[in-house]
């Protein structure tokens, strides 16, 4: 793929849940600052209700000012194929990071993924996909990328298929059931998150690669257990991200006690 | 693509060329490994492979990709397996295992693998890697609209972000168990804690339906079951989605063998049920430890158990839920 409107490709970097990112060209349209930009492709075809309903959540998004989110900077649709594109940040995620990072920069950067899932919340907005492919490395510590927008293309979805099927392991069992995605479902994705950063592990064992239906009914079937170990206070927030959803801190709470972790 | 095949002892053929596999029964072997050699020379896929395969070929199954699934024919007493569900034509969606075999089949050997060529076998058993989603390019040439969604830029948007879905809440009678989550009066547990609600006095009343599970997509998506859904290549078009009694659930796919409006999943009381929209293929349902398959009279609502697989065309979901057995 070359590119899309009038991006120019410059590479691919990856595939997302639902979407592959390239890096492009900065359109001249563009008023930002930066030579490149990362693109991301949306698999689902676009429509026009769909494309009216993620440009207004994109623009929400953009407009929660917070220095730990990547901003979406345009969304547009060519040919029934929908975009948008973003700051692009060579760092890495921590799912794939340019560098190997060690656990307190790994801490650093889950702390500000919190802030920024803090922010969206206090304006309303449920981030729905926070995983470790979407908390983006930077030598100041971490931003928070790539809303899930799978529910504007397929209304009533909670997990989308195809690709990362790890991101079954960051889902609040709730929702895998039919419950509805909320902070608090938010935040226990930012406590497996943690404990995935921390412990190298999951809270379910190793799920079953690409094979979504074993995946989930490993999930569903499977009571959570938080790694022995943990240090004490990381494994004592872990288990508050996890706590019946009314009891659970909220995001900025998060933030603040891994900071008080890692220091 | 990549494929791991492993051949399976036994009497017959096995035969691989790139991605294009086959097993065959020795009877009229000939025929059909020339068949394979003929399509993989053309530089041709699955759909290709399995047009050509003739209605009246001996016992043989034959299997190759095609864009956005796996092209399988079946003839005599040959078995398809893909993903570990017995099939007699293809499917849609990611594939992870394909397994092919006659009558007599015995299990792979793991340290063997068949890179191509044609050898003594009864079946193969072979395993695609986890599969990236693929991105349609589009057409540069076509026009494109852009919304720039910079502070400042962008319309700011309404300060309620969150968009409401459609819905069918409906109130239905339930139980609550002691840690006061609501739940069907039939259940034995509770669907939400797994709690005993064998001692409770089951005095039911009426409440807001909680989901009822979800629905499992065979390309890995999972949809919550708190709404009616109509599912087809063009759901929007249907009158309940319009009118926002149900969600559209679209299933595209080349010859995926869906109709515009296929299927309808609605939501009664406690229970998930389908009914087929009049398609063109029909609807058959799988039920969970239940031999066989059933094809549904069009119109005629159906109760799914959990753990239920409907297939529609070449595209299938399942019905998943916390009181799966």
């Amino acid at each position: 793929m070359q590119g899309i409107a009038d991006y120019d490709f410059v590479r691919p970097l990856g595939s997302g849940n639902h979407g592959q990112f390239f890096l492009a060209k900065r359109p001249r349209r563009l008023p930002v600052d930066a030579e490149f930009v990362a693109v991301k492709v949306l698999v689902a075809e676009s429509t026009e209700t769909a494309f009216r309903r993620a440009t207004r959540e994109l623009a929400a998004f953009a407009a929660v000012a917070s220095p730990y989110l990547v901003s979406p900077f345009d969304a547009g649709q060519q040919d029934g194929v929908f975009y948008y594109s973003m700051g692009y940040e060579p760092g890495g995620s921590l799912a794939r990071p340019a560098e190997p990072v060690p656990v307190e920069r790994a801490l650093r950067a889950v702390a500000d993924a919190a802030r920024a899932a803090g922010a969206l919340h206090g304006a309303g907005i449920v981030h729905r996909d926070i995983k470790p492919g979407n908390v983006l490395v930077n030598a100041a510590g971490g931003r928070l990328s790539d809303l899930g927008l799978a529910q504007v293309f397929t209304e009533g979805v909670t997990v989308t298929g195809m690709g990362d099927l790890d991101a079954i392991e960051y889902v609040d069992p709730e929702l895998l059931v039919g419950g509805r995605p909320g902070p608090a479902t938010d935040v226990w994705s930012l406590g497996v998150l943690l404990h995935r950063m921390v412990a190298g592990s999951g809270l379910y064992g190793e799920l079953p690669e690409a094979d979504g239906l074993l995946a989930l009914r490993r999930v569903l079937s499977t009571p959570p257990r938080v790694s022995a170990a943990l240090p004490g206070p990381v494994a004592e927030l872990v288990r508050d991200c996890l706590g019946p959803p009314d009891r659970r801190p909220d995001a900025a709470t998060v933030a603040g006690r891994i900071d008080a972790v890692a220091s | 693509m990549t494929i791991t095949v492993r051949p399976v002892p036994g009497a017959g053929l096995v035969m691989r060329s790139g991605d294009l596999l086959a097993v065959c029964a020795e009877a009229g072997a000939d025929a059909v490994i020339a068949l394979v050699r003929r399509v993989a020379a053309a530089g041709g896929d699955g759909a290709d492979l399995v047009g050509a395969l003739p209605a009246d070929a001996p016992d043989c199954a034959l299997a190759g990709p095609v864009a956005g699934g796996m092209a399988v024919a079946v003839r005599g007493a040959a078995v398809a397996e893909v993903d570990g569900w017995p099939v007699a034509g293809g499917v849609h969606g990611p594939v992870r295992t394909v397994h092919l075999r006659l009558t007599g089949a015995g299990t792979p050997d793991p340290r063997t693998s068949l890179d191509g060529g044609v050898i003594a076998g009864a079946g193969l058993v072979a395993e695609f890697a986890a599969r990236q989603p693929i991105v349609r390019a589009p057409d540069r040439g076509a026009p494109f609209e852009a919304v720039i969604l910079l502070p400042g830029f962008a319309a700011q948007p309404a300060p309620v972000a969150v968009v409401p879905e459609a819905g069918n809440h409906a109130m239905v009678e339930g139980v609550v168990c002691r840690n006061n989550h609501f739940n069907d009066p039939l259940l034995p547990y509770c669907q939400i804690c797994g709690i005993s609600m064998a001692q409770l006095t089951k005095v039911t009343r009426l409440g807001p339906r909680p989901s009822l599970g979800v629905l499992l997509l065979d390309d890995g998506s999972t949809l919550r079951l708190d709404s009616d859904y109509v599912a087809g290549r063009e759901p929007d078009q249907h009158a309940d989605v319009a009118a926002g009694r149900a969600r559209p659930l679209r299933l595209a796919g080349p010859v995926s063998g869906v109709s515009r409006q296929h299927l309808r999943v609605g939501l009664v009381g406690w229970q998930v049920e389908v009914a087929d929209l009049g398609s063109a293929n029909g609807t058959h349902v799988q039920l969970p430890r239940a031999g066989g398959t059933r094809r549904l009279t069009p119109g005629e609502p159906f109760v799914l158990r959990p753990g239920s697989r409907v297939e529609l065309g070449r595209r299938w979901f399942q019905y998943e839920s916390h009181r799966n057995p």
